[in-house]
C-alpha cells in the first residue's frame, strides 16, 4: 500500500506559507539546504547496528532511551517548514512500512545537496526533477531485479527480524526478541488470511527485576480478580467471553422525584437488582450443568462492568469473574481459546465456550495480570515484555513491533533486499551506467540521485569508525570485480555478502525510500517559485 | 448495597488543567490527616488508594489529564510516584555502540514548588511539625511566576494521569492546536484510540460502582475536539454512566484577530453541539461575561479584586465554583445523591445544558446577628449568587426550572442568632427550620416560586490557603466571613463559605442563542484552517441548525 507521491505532495505543499515574503524567499534554497541539514546530522549518527543510541532527558526528568529515527523524530522540535517537510515524509514512511526513518532523512538530505549544487551552477531546477524521476524508475527496476524471494520459513523470517532488531536494541536482546516475534507471528496467521498483527497483544509489566521478553501462548489480560473469595487460579477452565452489564445502575426512570413513595422506590431498584441477577444466575446454570462434579472450571471475561453482588455471586460458585475486559481481547479470547464472545448470555449453551487449561492471577504493587494459557489452538498470542523501568518497557516495546512488522512485510512481499548498503551500491553502478544512456541534461539528475544513494554505506561505515569515502571505493571495486551484491561488514569494514550473513532488508521498506524523492520535488518547486517570483520582481523594475 | 461511588475526572486543555489543579489542590488542602472520623467529604469519589512496588499506599486523583507537548514545565509525564526518577548511568546501557545524552538542564522549581519539596522531605524525616511550619500560612506571591498550571500543583498525579500530545508543541506559533477538527484527527491515533481508552478502562475497572465522568474540556480550540471523541467513545464504552461536562473558556486570550476569533467561534459551536450529544448534562464557565468570540469584560465579584488576564486568577474562582457545586454527590449523605440522579433531574426536556452561578464566598459577616444565615437571608438584598457561564448573565426576567445548589462553610451554629430564636416570630416559617438547608431551601422556595430546587450544605469550607491565589477583598477576613476592620496585607485568606449551583433556566437559552447567532455569521469556508483538518462545510451547518434545535428545548411553551 503506497500513498500516491501526487497526493502527498500537495499536502506537503499546502504546509508551505503562501505569503512567505520575497526576501524570504530568495533565501529559500539555502534555507532549505541548511534546515535539511539540521535533521539529517541529528539523525545521522542513528543508522546501522553501531549507531548511536539517544538518551534524551526532559526538564522534568522524562526519560526516553531510542535509536529509532520516527521515535526521535517525533521528539524533535522541528519548526522550519522544509525539515518539518522532510520530517514527516519520514514518519509517513514509517506509518507505511514501519521502518528506514533514517535512511530517508538521510537520502532526502543528500538529495537536496546535490540538488543545491547542481542549482548553484545553473541547472535548472525542472531539469534535474525530470532526472531524479528517470532515476526513480530506474531504481525501482533494479530493486526488483536484485530483490529475493523467500518462502515465510522461520529461518527467513528470523533473518529479517534479527537485521531489523540488532539496528535497535542489543544484538542478544534482538536475538532473542527477533525468535518471539516471529513464534508470535507464525502463531496467529491463519491460512488464506492477511496477516492481523493486532492478534499480537503486547503487554508490559513493570517489576523490580531485570529485562526479559517471553512469548505466552494465550493472553495476558492487564487486570483480575476483584473479590477476596474468587479463586485466582483455575485449571481445565472453561472461558465465557462477553459482553454484557452485570451492574446494576439505577436507570433513569427510577432517579430523581419520578418515585412516589418510598416503596414505590424500592420496588423499582429491586426489579432492576433482579434483571441484572437473572443473567448472572443463567451463567451460573451454565456452570453448574458443566462442572459440578467434574475437575472442569469456570471463567467468565467480561467486557462490560460486573458489580460486588455479582462477583459474590459467582465467588459462591468458585467462577472466577473479571470485568471490563479490553474491546479488542473479545476478538483475541476467542481466537486464543476458541467459543464466541456474546453480547447476551439468554441463550448460553456449551458451544459458545472456549477454553484453556490453566488461568491464574499475578499480583505485582497494585497491578494484576491474568494469564490465559494451555489454549488449544492459540491463534492469538501475547508478547509480555518486563522490565524494571518505563523507558525500559517503551524501549522494548517499541522494539517488538518494529520486529513484527518488519516479519509482516517479508511474508506479505514475499522477498527480501540484501542489506549493508548493498543495495545501494548496486544501484549506484547500474545507474552510472543508464546515465549515459540518456540524453541531455537530465542525465545530471540521474547522476545526482546515484550519489545521493551512496549516503547510506557511507553512513553505514562512518558510524562503524572507518572512512566512508575509502569504504566506497572498496565495496564498489568489489562489487564490480565479482558481480555480487556486496556491503560493509560493520565490524571489519571490509565488503561481505550480505545474504550470507543473513542481513536482509525489507522490500517495501527500500521502495518506499526510493519514492520518498517526491518531497524534493515539492521543494524544487518551491525553487521554481522563487526563479519565477524573482524574474517577476526583475521585471516590474524596469518597469 | 455496593459500597463505591467512583467519578473519573477527565482535563482536556491549559485551561481546563488550570482550573483542574486549583480543583485538585482544594480538596487535598481539605484531607484531615489526623482525624478519626471519616471526612463528610468522601473523598475516595475522585481519587484513588494505590499501592507502588515498594509497598507504599498513594492516594492520587482518578484523572486523566491531557496538554500539548512542553505544557508540564516541571511535572515528568510519568512522576515519580511509581518510579524511580533516577537518571541511569548512560554507560550502563545495554547497547553494543555509543550512547549520546541529550539533557536539557532540570527546570528550577519556584519558591512554593521548593517548599513543597521540603516539605515533603521533612515528613519523611518524620518533622511532622517541621513540615507544617514550611508552608502554613505563608503568604506566597506567584502571580508573576505561574505559567503553567504545573506551577502551582500540590498534589502528585499517578502515572496514568498524564497525557501529552507530541504532535503540537504548546505555545508554539507555526503548528498550532487551534481547530476543533484537529482534535478529532488526534484522537484516532493509536495514543488515545488505544492507549487512553486503556487507561480509562483501568480506572473504571478498579471501581466498584462507578458514578461516571467529571469531563473539563477547553472548547475554544483542538481540545474541543478531542474532548468530544472522548465523550462520545465514554457514550458508546460506558453507556450506563453518567458524565458531568464542563466546557471551559478563558477569560483572556494571548493572541486575537479577527480570523482568530471566527476560528474560537466555530470551535465553541461544534463543541457545544458535540455536548448536545454526547454528554448527559453539561454546564459551560467562563469568567468573561461574553465567552465566544472575545471573553468580554470579566465577571464582576463584590468581595474578588482578581486580574482577568491570569489564568491562574480564574481558573481558581471556577474552581472553587467546582469543587462546592459537585458536593452534592460527593458526600457521605444518606441516602446517597447519585451523579445520574443531578443529571437527569437538571437535564429533561432535553435541556442538557445548563448554567453555573455562584457566591464567592458567600457572604456572611463574622460575628454580630448578621453573621447568621436567618438574619443575613432576611436582609438579603440582590441576587444570592452570579454567573459563571458566558453570555448567560443574571436576566431581568430570568425564570428558574430546575435548581441544585450546595452551600458549604455555613454549620448548624450560624443557624440563627440567639436573639432571634427567642423573639421566634410568629407564623414566619424561617424560624422553624432546625436545618441550614431547610432554611435555604425555604428562601429558594420564597425566592422563585415554582423551581425545583435541591439543596445540599455542608459545614465543611472550600479551602483557599496557598498556593490559591490572593484574590479577595480585604474586606474578607482570614476565615472567609465579612468583618468590618480590614485585614492585614500580609495575611491571606484560608478558607472561605460558598454558595454555588447548577442551574436549569431561560438565561440558558439565551446563551444556546447568542452562540448560535455568532456562529451561523461564520463563513466556514473561508476559515481554511476548517476544511483542511477535514470539516466539510455541510457538516457545519448541520451543526448550526443542531444548535437551534437545541436552543428549541429552552422555550418554554414546550414545559411540562
Ligand atoms: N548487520 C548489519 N550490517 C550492516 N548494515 C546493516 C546491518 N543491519 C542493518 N544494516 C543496515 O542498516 C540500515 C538501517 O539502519 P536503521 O538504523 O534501522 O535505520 P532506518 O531507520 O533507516 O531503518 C539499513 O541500510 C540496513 O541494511
Ligand atoms: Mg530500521
Amino acid at each position: 500500500m503506497f500513498l500516491h507521491p501526487h497526493k502527498l505532495k500537495m499536502a506537503a505543499i499546502s504546509l508551505l506559507n503562501p505569503k512567505a515574503e520575497f526576501a524570504r524567499a530568495a533565501q529559500a534554497l539555502a534555507i532549505n539546504i541548511t534546515a535539511a541539514r539540521g535533521i539529517e546530522d541529528v539523525m545521522k549518527t542513528n543508522l546501522g547496528p553501531k549507531g548511536t543510541m539517544k538518551m534524551l532527558v526532559s526538564g522534568a526528568g522524562d526519560i526516553k532511551i531510542t535509536k529509532d529515527g520516527n521515535v526521535l523524530l517525533h521528539e524533535m522540535q522541528i519548526q522550519h517548514p522544509t525539515a518539518s517537510m522532510i520530517a514527516r515524509a519520514s514518519t509517513a514512511q514509517d506509518d507505511i512500512t514501519g521502518d528506514g526513518t533514517t535512511s530517508t532523512v538521510l537520502v532526502i538530505g543528500e538529495l537536496l545537496k546535490q540538488a543545491d549544487l547542481y542549482i548553484s551552477e545553473g541547472v535548472h531546477p525542472r531539469i534535474l526533477t525530470e532526472g531524479f524521476d528517470l532515476a526513480r524508475v530506474k531504481t525501482l527496476e533494479i530493486l526488483d531485479k536484485i530483490k529475493i524471494n523467500i518462502s515465510a520459513d522461520k529461518e527467513s523470517l528470523v533473518n529479517v527480524a534479527q537485521t531489523s532488531l540488532r539496528t535497535k536494541v542489543h544484538p542478544k536482546v534482538a536475538d532473542a526478541l527477533a525468535e518471539v516475534c516471529v513464534d508470535a507471528v507464525l502463531s496467529v496467521k491463519q491460512e488464506n488470511k492477511p496477516l492481523d498483527l493486532h492478534m499480537v497483544e503486547i503487554m508490559e509489566m513493570q517489576r523490580k527485576t531485570e529485562t526479559e521478553t517471553t512469548l505466552v501462548r494465550g493472553l495476558v489480560l492487564d487486570h483480575g480478580t476483584r473479590h477476596p473469595d474468587m479463586p485466582k487460579r483455575s485449571t481445565n477452565a472453561y472461558i465465557l467471553t462477553c459482553n454484557v452489564s452485570m451492574e446494576y445502575e439505577k436507570s433513569e426512570v427510577n432517579s430523581g422525584f419520578f418515585y412516589k413513595s418510598a416503596e414505590d422506590r424500592d420496588k423499582l431498584v429491586a426489579a432492576e437488582r433482579e434483571f441484572i441477577e437473572k443473567r448472572v444466575k443463567k451463567v451460573i446454570e451454565l456452570k453448574k450443568k458443566l462442572c459440578d462434579g467434574t475437575d472442569k472450571k469456570f471463567v467468565v471475561i467480561n467486557q462490560k462492568g460486573i458489580d460486588p453482588m455479582s462477583l459474590d455471586m459467582f465467588a459462591k460458585e468458585g467462577i472466577m469473574a473479571l470485568r471490563r475486559a479490553k474491546r479488542r481481547n473479545m476478538e483475541r479470547l476467542t481466537l486464543a481459546c476458541g467459543g464466541i464472545a456474546l453480547n447476551s448470555v439468554d441463550d448460553l449453551e456449551e458451544s459458545h465456550l472456549g477454553y484453556a487449561g490453566l488461568v491464574y492471577e499475578h499480583v505485582l504493587g497494585e497491578n494484576k495480570f491474568t494469564f490465559v494459557e494451555e489454549c488449544k489452538f492459540p491463534q492469538s498470542v501475547t508478547v509480555l515484555i518486563k522490565g524494571a523501568n518505563k523507558y525500559t518497557l517503551v524501549q522494548m516495546k517499541d522494539a517488538v513491533r518494529d520486529g513484527l512488522r518488519a516479519i509482516k512485510n517479508a511474508m506479505e512481499d514475499g522477498c527480501v533486499v540484501p542489506g549493508a548498503g548493498a543495495f545501494e551500491i548496486a544501484a549506484n553502478l547500474e545507474l552510472q551506467k543508464y546515465r549515459d544512456d540518456v540524453k541531455g541534461k537530465a542525465r545530471l539528475g540521474i547522476q545526482a540521485y546515484a550519489e545521493a544513494l551512496l549516503i547510506i554505506p557511507k553512513t553505514l561505515a562512518s558510524n562503524s569508525g572507518f572512512d566512508s569515502q575509502d569504504t566506497i571505493v572498496k565495496l564498489t571495486d568489489e562489487a564490480r570485480s565479482s558481480g555480487e551484491l556486496v556491503g560493509i561488514d560493520v565490524t571489519t569494514g571490509e565488503a561481505m555478502i550480505p545474504a550470507a550473513a543473513g542481513i536482509y532488508d525489507n522490500y517495501i521498506v527500500q521502495k518506499q525510500i526510493i519514492n520518498s524523492w517526491y518531497v524534493i520535488t515539492v521543494i524544487a518547486s518551491n525553487l521554481l517559485l522563487v526563479d519565477e517570483i524573482m524574474r517577476a520582481g526583475m521585471s516590474s523594475l524596469k518597469g | 448495597m455496593p459500597t463505591g461511588q467512583e467519578i473519573i475526572t477527565l482535563q482536556f486543555g491549559h485551561y481546563a488543567n488550570f482550573i483542574g489543579t486549583h480543583w485538585w489542590n482544594i480538596q487535598e488542602a481539605g484531607f484531615d490527616y489526623n482525624s478519626e472520623v471519616p471526612s463528610e467529604i468522601n473523598h475516595d469519589v475522585l481519587l484513588r488508594e494505590g499501592r507502588t512496588l515498594k509497598d507504599e499506599v498513594t492516594f492520587t486523583p482518578r484523572l486523566l489529564l491531557v496538554d500539548l507537548k512542553g505544557s508540564l514545565n516541571t511535572v515528568s509525564e510519568r512522576g515519580d510516584l511509581y518510579d524511580s526518577p533516577e537518571i541511569p548511568d548512560p554507560n550502563q546501557l545495554d547497547w553494543s555502540g555509543e550512547v549520546d545524552l541529550k539533557q536539557v538542564p532540570k527546570v528550577e522549581k519556584n519558591e512554593y514548588l521548593q517548599d513543597l519539596e521540603k516539605e515533603e522531605q521533612a515528613l519523611q524525616r518524620g518533622d511532622v511539625i517541621g513540615a507544617q511550619a514550611l508552608i502554613g500560612s505563608k503568604k506566597y506571591e506567584l502571580d508573576s511566576v505561574v505559567k503553567v498550571w504545573s506551577d502551582y500543583l500540590r498534589l502528585r498525579y499517578h502515572p496514568r494521569s498524564v497525557t501529552t500530545i507530541n504532535d503540537y508543541c504548546h505555545g508554539s506559533d507555526s503548528r498550532k492546536f487551534d481547530i476543533f477538527n484537529l482534535g478529532i484527527n488526534v484522537w484516532k491515533t493509536e495514543q488515545f484510540e488505544e492507549n487512553f481508552c486503556d487507561r480509562i478502562r483501568n480506572y473504571a475497572e478498579e471501581c466498584d460502582n462507578m458514578q461516571g465522568f467529571h469531563v473539563l474540556l477547553d472548547c475554544n480550540d483542538g481540545f474541543g475536539g478531542l474532548g468530544i471523541s472522548a465523550l462520545q467513545y465514554i457514550e458508546d464504552e460506558y453507556s450506563t454512566k453518567t458524565t458531568l461536562a464542563f466546557p471551559v473558556l478563558p477569560a483572556a486570550y494571548e493572541f486575537s484577530n479577527t480570523l482568530a476569533d471566527s476560528i474560537r467561534t466555530a470551535n465553541i459551536a461544534l463543541s457545544f453541539r458535540g455536548l448536545s450529544e454526547h454528554a448527559s448534562l453539561f454546564a459551560p464557565l467562563c469568567m468573561g461575561s461574553l465567552g465566544w468570540r472575545q471573553p468580554g469584560p470579566p465577571k464582576e465579584f463584590k468581595y474578588l479584586n482578581y486580574n482577568a488576564l491570569l489564568s491562574y486568577h480564574t481558573s481558581a474562582i471556577l474552581a472553587v465554583a467546582l469543587d462546592t457545586l459537585t458536593l452534592r454527590h460527593r458526600l457521605r449523605s444518606k441516602p446517597q445523591e447519585r451523579l445520574s440522579t443531578v443529571a437527569n433531574a437538571l437535564g429533561r426536556l432535553g435541556r442538557r445544558a445548563a448554567a453555573v452561578k455562584a457566591g464567592i464566598p458567600f457572604p456572611l459577616a463574622g460575628d454580630g446577628d448578621a453573621g447568621f444565615l436567618l438574619e443575613a437571608l432576611e436582609a438579603w438584598d440582590g441576587p444570592l449568587w452570579h454567573s459563571l457561564s458566558p453570555s448567560c448573565g443574571d436576566l431581568e426576567a430570568e425564570r428558574i426550572w430546575m435548581q441544585s445548589v450546595v452551600l458549604r462553610g455555613v454549620g448548624q451554629e450560624r443557624l440563627k442568632s440567639p436573639t432571634s430564636m427567642r423573639k421566634n416570630q410568629d407564623g414566619n416559617p424561617a424560624y422553624s427550620c432546625s436545618t441550614v438547608e431547610e432554611m435555604l431551601k425555604l428562601f429558594l422556595y420564597c425566592c422563585s416560586y415554582a423551581t425545583a430546587s435541591h439543596v445540599t450544605s455542608t459545614s465543611l469550607p472550600c479551602n483557599v490557603g496557598a498556593p490559591f491565589p490572593h484574590i479577595f477583598s480585604e474586606d474578607i477576613g482570614i476565615d472567609g466571613f465579612l468583618y468590618p476592620e480590614t485585614r492585614s496585607n500580609d495575611i491571606g485568606v484560608s478558607s472561605i463559605p460558598v454558595i454555588a449551583g447548577l442551574h436549569s433556566c431561560r438565561s440558558v437559552g439565551t446563551m444556546l442563542e447568542s452562540l448560535h447567532g455568532e456562529a451561523s455569521r461564520l463563513r466556514i469556508t473561508k476559515l481554511h484552517g476548517f476544511g483542511e483538518a477535514g470539516l466539510e462545510e455541510d457538516e457545519y451547518k448541520e451543526c448550526i441548525n443542531q444548535l437551534a434545535d437545541f436552543r428549541e428545548c429552552y422555550h418554554e411553551e414546550f414545559d411540562v
